[in-house]
């Protein structure tokens, strides 16, 4: 084998349906770009423990867990090792509150959702409508 | 932010389906246990390639790559960082060919695959989400 195997940090983000069957977005506040809440997982942590941890910190809300969706890998701009989880979440209650890493949110449908996002987290949205129970 | 994040390599494995709803386990040369195909993702790679390539040179088989079903992270004894998916593939095949990774293998029913087979309570999980879904996945 003449390759190395990819060493990641691990990206979780939630495809977070709540009241009506609408999405969760949050506006970046580096870019102004529109993404689904979620993060990378600590060292020492679950991956469910990880999930939670960082949709709290970014939204405020709670959320249920219901499955991983969609995965991805890719390189960032320096070179390094990403992978990308997406899991499809149910949220329990409907106040966010955001944290300094946004300065916006929205809650849309699965289509206007997957427009405003990036190509990879639109299809983790599609996925998830498609394979909703 | 108090933690540093997780560094880690990452296993990509296949609850494989076969023709007849029947789940493919391979037992290791190393350990004898009981196992399903995967592996390490390779820097160079995407997702579905990466496990197409580890479970064709484990099995010799060719398979669609469905839906991830299953997450788990940890560390090795040597504390490096682990992270890994278990999805849900199908193939029309049953002609196995084995690498010097395994020993043996088996097609079976995935209750029996769950209750008698496989020992890791996380693989056990994954096949019986896997072969819940399977009538729902077009």
């Amino acid at each position: 084998m003449t390759d190395e195997p990819l060493n990641a940090t691990v990206s979780q983000r939630a495809v977070l349906f709540g009241y009506d069957d609408r999405i969760l977005v949050v506006r970046r506040a580096s870019d102004g770009g529109w993404e689904l809440p979620g993060g990378r997982l600590d060292a020492d942590e679950s991956t469910v423990e990880g999930l939670r941890r960082e949709v709290r910190e970014e939204t405020g809300l709670d959320v249920a867990i219901r499955r991983p969706i969609y995965t991805t890998s890719w390189r960032n701009d320096r070179g390094n090792g990403r992978y990308g989880v997406y899991y499809y979440c149910l949220a329990e209650g409907d106040g966010v509150t955001l944290s300094d890493e946004h300065t916006d949110y929205d809650w849309l449908t699965p289509s206007a959702a997957a427009e405003r996002l990036s190509e990879t987290q639109g299809s983790a949205v599609t996925r998830a409508t498609e394979l909703r129970e | 932010m108090t933690d540093e994040h997780l560094q880690a390599t990452i296993s990509q494995k296949a609850a494989l389906f076969g023709p007849d709803g029947d789940v493919l386990l391979l037992r290791r040369a190393s350990s004898g246990r009981w196992d399903v195909p995967g592996g390490r993702l390779l820097a160079s790679e995407d997702v579905v390639t990466g496990l197409r390539r580890e479970v064709r040179e484990e099995t010799g088989l060719d398979v669609d790559v469905e839906e991830p079903i299953y997450t788990d992270t940890w560390r090795t004894k040597e504390g490096d960082g682990r992270y890994a998916v278990v999805f849900r593939c199908t193939t029309d095949s049953r002609a196995v060919e084995l690498s010097d990774e395994h020993r043996d293998w088996q097609w079976t029913d995935p209750e029996r695959a769950v209750d008698d087979v496989l020992s890791p309570s996380e693989l056990r999980t994954a096949i019986e989400r896997a072969a819940r879904r399977r009538a729902v996945v077009r």
